[in-house]
């Protein structure tokens, strides 16, 4: 059975259709890439499947684990498995990350019928995630995103990932605005979590991510729907000769 | 249902001020290079608040928290006068209405003309929960003197629907993610003894 299995879609914001007939499947431990233009439509679709109010979907269906990801709400698509990783990570001023953490982790028990973790074992878990992907204990307190430089809600983005343990993990541009250092952060971060159960879609301008991320399927994204499919050789010729024979 | 009254609680130089809310909060006068830090939660009524920062050096920090619902018209009148040279203040009042709420807020610098070199901020932010609810917000400076900062800045909208929808992305379900995101809005200004009065208020009004 696939992970995730887009059929058809036409999704739109506002009065604009920006998803058009659009079809992706995404088999168990699958790393595919989504690459395109700007204003083509990629961040449209992780909005989509993660189940942004402002996205109406207006044909089509999206199932995740066989079940029907347009019927859940985005925090039960976030519970069963799904993870968004932004673009642009939003501030909450006032909410730190270890609170922050620890309301979604138990929001996920409570989901799956476990009981909450205790103040001992969430702290135990929290830490012991933490120091293996670097992030220290000033950055937990501090308040979600707030004062963090690009690269750092990137590396935050990436350890929210990694401590939830998402099934279907989508990355939008997470390279946009990282130096190579903090992209080999992310990208380790990735890899790391890489196992048999678990996919990810990422969706990039560049192929510069996919040297450190190596994906299984490249797509081509160009009009709200994808128009070219192939292995990471494709990336290698859009970086080199652009979208324009795609258009 | 058990209200909430109004708290106020005042401190000199680090040092707490008993006060009475209503009557001695009325009139605070700040001496020479004294500091004053003023918490005020706002639930009903009216309030009226005047710091008189009467010596050279003096300081003051006010934070205004005020929770309105249906019961309520709230009125809170800030005023902070500064009259001698090299005074501060700053202001920070944030608050949330529900329901039919009703919200008249004035804030008022004054920069007397013996008071140069003063600085004067004042910060406000309302957040409003239903279409019924209004807050008034009505900033006032009077600056009678050159060579003074003075800054004010008001901001009324509602919760921030993409912080919503990012913590509802990591499984937080939304009746949750609501009073979380108002709780720590409010908490960061006030002391922390009193965040589970707010606590309390928001799990009977939101």
């Amino acid at each position: 059975m696939s992970l995730l299995e887009i059929k058809n879609v036409c999704a739109s914001v506002g009065d604009k259709e920006i998803l058009h007939d659009f079809s992706l499947t995404i088999g168990a431990g699958e790393i595919h890439a989504i690459m395109g233009p700007n204003g083509t439509g990629k961040s449209t679709l992780s909005y989509v499947v993660a189940g942004h109010p402002a996205y109406r979907v207006s044909a089509g269906s999206i199932m995740f684990k066989g079940k029907d990801l347009l019927a859940m709400t985005p925090d039960e698509r976030a519970n069963a498995g799904v993870f968004l990783a932004f673009q642009h990570p939003i501030e909450l001023p006032g909410v730190t990350n270890a609170l922050f953490l620890k309301t979604a982790l138990n929001a996920k028990r409570r989901f799956n019928g476990e009981p909450d973790l205790d103040a001992v074992q969430y702290m135990k878990r929290l830490k012991a995630r933490a120091t293996a992907l670097g992030v220290s204990d000033d950055m937990l307190k501090r308040p979600v995103n707030v004062g963090f430089s690009g690269g750092e809600k990137k590396k935050m983005e990436t350890f929210q990932m990694a401590f939830l343990e998402p099934d279907l993990c989508l990355l939008d541009e997470m390279d946009s605005g990282l130096d190579v250092d903090a992209l080999k952060i992310v990208s380790d971060a990735v890899n790391i979590m890489r196992e048999k159960h678990r996919s990810f879609l990422i969706i990039t301008h560049h192929e510069r991510i996919l040297e450190h991320i190596v994906p299984d399927v490249v797509h081509v994204m160009i009009g709200g729907k994808i128009v070219a499919s192939g292995d990471k050789a494709l990336a290698r010729e859009i970086d080199k000769g652009g979208y324009e024979k795609y258009r | 249902m058990k209200s909430i009254d109004n708290i106020v609680s005042l401190s000199k130089n680090g040092r707490v001020v008993p006060v009475e809310p209503r009557a001695d909060i009325r009139d605070i006068s700040v001496s020479e290079n004294e500091a004053v830090l003023l918490n005020i939660l706002h639930v009903s009524g009216d309030v009226h608040v005047r710091v008189r920062l009467a010596g050279a050096g003096a300081k003051c920090v006010l934070n205004c928290i005020y929770l309105s619902n249906e019961n309520n018209m709230n009125n809170i009148v800030l005023e902070v006068l500064h009259e001698s040279k090299n005074t501060h203040s700053e202001q920070k009042i944030k608050g949330v209405a529900t329901d039919g709420g009703q919200v008249a807020l004035t804030g008022v610098i004054r920069i007397g003309k013996d008071a140069a070199q003063s600085v004067g901020l004042q910060h406000h932010r309302g957040i409003l929960l239903s279409e019924k609810a209004q807050i008034a917000a009505t900033p006032r400076l009077e600056i009678l003197t050159d060579d003074v900062q003075c800054a004010h800045g008001s901001a009324i909208g509602a919760l921030d629907e993409r912080q919503v929808f990012y913590m509802m992305s990591r499984g937080i379900p939304e009746q949750t993610a609501r009073p979380l995101l108002l709780k720590a809005f409010l908490h960061d200004i006030v002391p922390d003894d009193w965040h589970a009065v707010i606590d309390d208020w928001m799990a009977r009004n939101v």
